[in-house]
């Protein structure tokens, strides 16, 4: 149902009713003037009269006129309110207080306007016993006497309730129609703003009609609003999608070039077994394959949560040498498998700094696998942690082949995820750099890399550090 | 007598190379593959409880929850998990350490270890032996092989400050703070001179102060192997 008919049909349902209502009060209210006009001008009639009437009850007062209605030989002494129409034409009957009449012929008396009458002055009673129906007024004009109550006979206008409907009804049907009309431009604005709203459903831009201070103009800066806020989400969304789609891609094709160098290895290794061989050295290539392999997925899994901007940090006490101890029973087997001497030294009482567990063993494991990794036989590897005025600083150093200068202040900068992580090359920052960075970047501390004398790198991660008294703290 | 060590893994293959190294390292070994059958563990039959989080039907927390009330037993975490909230949740309801996969089995052998670790067996008069060497840092005496050794002071505060903490390293900067006299030329040079002489005077334990790369010195609770 459309708006224009609905809001017709409303004001059609609710106006009749009340039409008809407002028309039966007027008739009625009409009715009740008129009979106590009649009661009025039959009292003061009757002043004159009474005498007469009394004198010649059986004559008085005059012919009887029956059945239709005549004008009256006199204007009654005063016009009843409605205006322009005078008193019908009347049967006027004398009768006494037993409702009986001394003029021969003369109809009998309602028994209830009697009864009415002991203690009324007047009363009424429409008589439709006769056609047209007919208003009976008698009024109590003396205490007794043939001519005590004088009846007054007028047909009742059957045409005069639909005669004031009508008027009533006319503006009502107007004003119907005024609020029809009225509601077209109304109607115009919201089927534009329907247009608009599917247009932009259908991959539109959304060209929103936002004139108007009023409830519509509100609605369309609502969906305006709505729309944006939804293609925002939508687009954020979406991006999500594609990176975790060239995610999973990437992630799988890093994952496949260590998984089959690795299968290769051991291929190889099946066969030295079967020739008789002892070489050790496919059987230790396989081995550090598969620990790139380990370092790679954990690093791509802490690549995620830190790409994931909206999930913070799971920030707690970090006890930082129990974190370098670990780091560094995790490195041995491989380093000493390259004939790499690693060695840590941390302070003997707990030093602990707020962060994320995962994401600061991530970073400094990443800087020791560096190390390691790109280290030559008989090279050496030393992770420091000490205290310093409020704060930690942790040092990561190698004496491996380094970098040049110039490459020093690009390690760790922040390249497209996959190609840093193909990037296996010694030298290379790799992933590995990357995800330590953005650690350290996240946690608000200082990551730098210098040229440790006379050769090697040196990775120096500095940051504020806890109060021993943190509840909760980390065992070691 | 070995420790004994309880394993709850569920993964067939890794709990046998578990059982496997944790044995070649001279440990005695007990597997359950169950998470229910771990609920009534008479874990406190055990040294030391090594616990994978992702035991099926039974959470490994819970376990852990569970043994708690009534157990001390040191409890090491073999953890799946990259979310931090689990590894501190497991240290939270008592466990000692965790271990994430893939670990290599040196690895999980070494954290073992490092949970057993018992403290220094002292000598009588509170002396420390370190192989040839004792220390009685509270009598200022040092013997290699039974022989007392003259040391000065500084020689004396260096091998002390090595000495409380064996094996370790410690960095040059920490042992010119635990050593030298700070009013004067206390640099990690001169250190390095004391170190040479202290070296020399303890003879067939002089080996025993290793110098570790890039960090200071680190004393050896044996002298090293040739």
């Amino acid at each position: 149902m459309s708006l224009r008919l609905r809001l017709a049909v409303t004001l059609i349902a609710l106006t009749i009713p009340f039409a008809i209502a407002l028309s039966v009060a007027q008739v009625l209210w009409l009715r009740r003037a008129a009979v106590d006009a009649l009661a009025e001008a039959t009292r003061a009639r009757m002043l004159g009269a009474l005498e007469r009437c009394e004198a010649a009850p059986e004559r008085w007062p005059g012919r009887i006129r029956r059945g239709r209605a005549r004008p009256p030989r006199r204007r009654p002494p005063r016009r009843t309110r409605r205006p322009g129409r005078g008193p019908r034409p009347s049967d006027v009957l004398p009768y006494d207080l037993e409702g009986r009449s001394a003029r021969p012929g003369a109809p009998p008396l309602d028994p209830a306007l009697v009864t009415e009458l002991r203690t009324a002055e007047s009363a009424w009673v429409r008589d439709t016993g006769t056609r047209p129906p007919t208003l009976v007024v008698a009024t109590r004009v003396a205490d007794s006497g043939p001519c005590a109550i004088v009846a007054v006979r007028r047909p009742v206008d059957g045409r005069s309730f639909v005669a004031t409907l009508l008027p009533t009804l006319a503006v009502s049907a107007f004003a119907v129609l005024l609020a029809v009309l009225a509601a077209g431009p109304v109607v115009r604005r919201i089927r534009r703003l329907t247009t608009a709203v599917r247009r932009a459903r259908e991959g539109g831009a959304m060209e929103l009609p936002r004139e108007g201070a009023d409830e519509i103009g509100e609605l369309a800066r609502a969906f305006a609003e709505d729309r944006a806020a939804l293609q925002a989400q939508m687009d954020a969304l979406a991006q999500r999608d594609a990176t975790l789609t060239a995610f999973v891609a990437n992630t799988t094709h890093d994952v496949m070039i260590p998984l089959t160098v690795l299968q290769g290895h051991l291929v190889g290794l099946r066969r030295r077994l079967e020739d008789g061989s002892t070489e050790q050295e496919l059987a230790e290539l396989a081995l550090e394959e598969s620990d790139y392999l380990g370092a790679l997925m954990q690093n791509l899994g802490a690549a995620a949560r830190l790409d994931a901007r909206d999930q913070p940090l799971e920030l707690g006490p970090v006890d930082l040498g129990a974190l370098v101890e670990r780091v560094m029973t995790r490195h041995a087997p491989i380093a000493a498998q390259k004939g790499v001497q690693i060695d840590h030294a941390v302070p003997p009482t707990p030093l602990r700094a707020r962060g994320d567990l995962t994401l600061l063993e991530r970073l400094v494991g990443n800087l020791v696998h560096n190390a390691v990794r790109y280290n030559r036989e008989g090279g050496h590897v030393a992770v420091v942690l000490e205290a310093t005025e409020g704060g930690f600083t942790l040092r990561v150093l190698d004496d491996g082949p380094g970098v040049t200068p110039e490459e020093l202040p690009r390690l760790g900068e922040r390249r497209f995820r996959s190609e840093a992580a193909r990037t296996r090359q010694p030298g290379g920052s790799g992933l590995g750099l990357a995800i330590a960075r953005d650690v350290a970047e996240r946690h608000g501390f200082a990551l730098r890399f210098e040229a440790n004398a006379p050769q090697g790198l040196a990775a120096i991660l500095s940051g504020p550090r806890l109060d021993g008294s943190e509840p909760g703290s980390e065992a070691s | 007598m070995a420790d004994r060590i309880l394993i709850v893994e569920d993964d067939a293959a890794l709990g046998a190379q578990i059982v496997e190294h944790l044995q070649g390292a001279g440990f005695e070994t007990e597997w359950i593959d169950d998470g229910d059958a771990a609920r009534g563990a008479p874990v406190d039959e055990f040294q030391l409880v090594v616990l994978d989080l992702m035991l099926p039907g039974t959470y490994g927390m819970d376990l852990l929850k569970r043994w708690r009330e009534g157990s001390d037993v040191p409890v090491l975490i073999l953890s799946a998990r990259q979310d931090t909230s689990d590894k501190v949740r497991a240290l939270k309801l008592g466990a000692d350490d965790y271990v994430t996969k893939p670990f290599w089995p040196e690895e999980l052998v070494a954290r073992v270890r490092a949970r057993l670790r018992r403290p220094d067996i002292r000598r009588e008069g509170g002396a420390l032996a370190f192989g040839p060497l004792e220390l009685d840092e509270a009598g200022r005496e040092v013997r290699v092989e039974g022989a007392p050794v003259e040391l000065t002071r500084v020689e004396f505060d260096v091998l002390a400050a090595l000495a409380r903490r064996p094996g370790s390293a410690m960095t040059r900067a920490a042992l010119v703070d635990a050593a030298l006299d700070p009013e004067r030329m206390g640099s990690e040079r001169t250190l390095d001179v004391h170190v040479s002489r202290l070296r020399k005077k303890l003879g067939p334990a002089g080996a025993q102060i290793a110098t570790v790369w890039g960090i200071g010195y680190k004393l050896l609770e044996a002298p090293p192997e040739e």
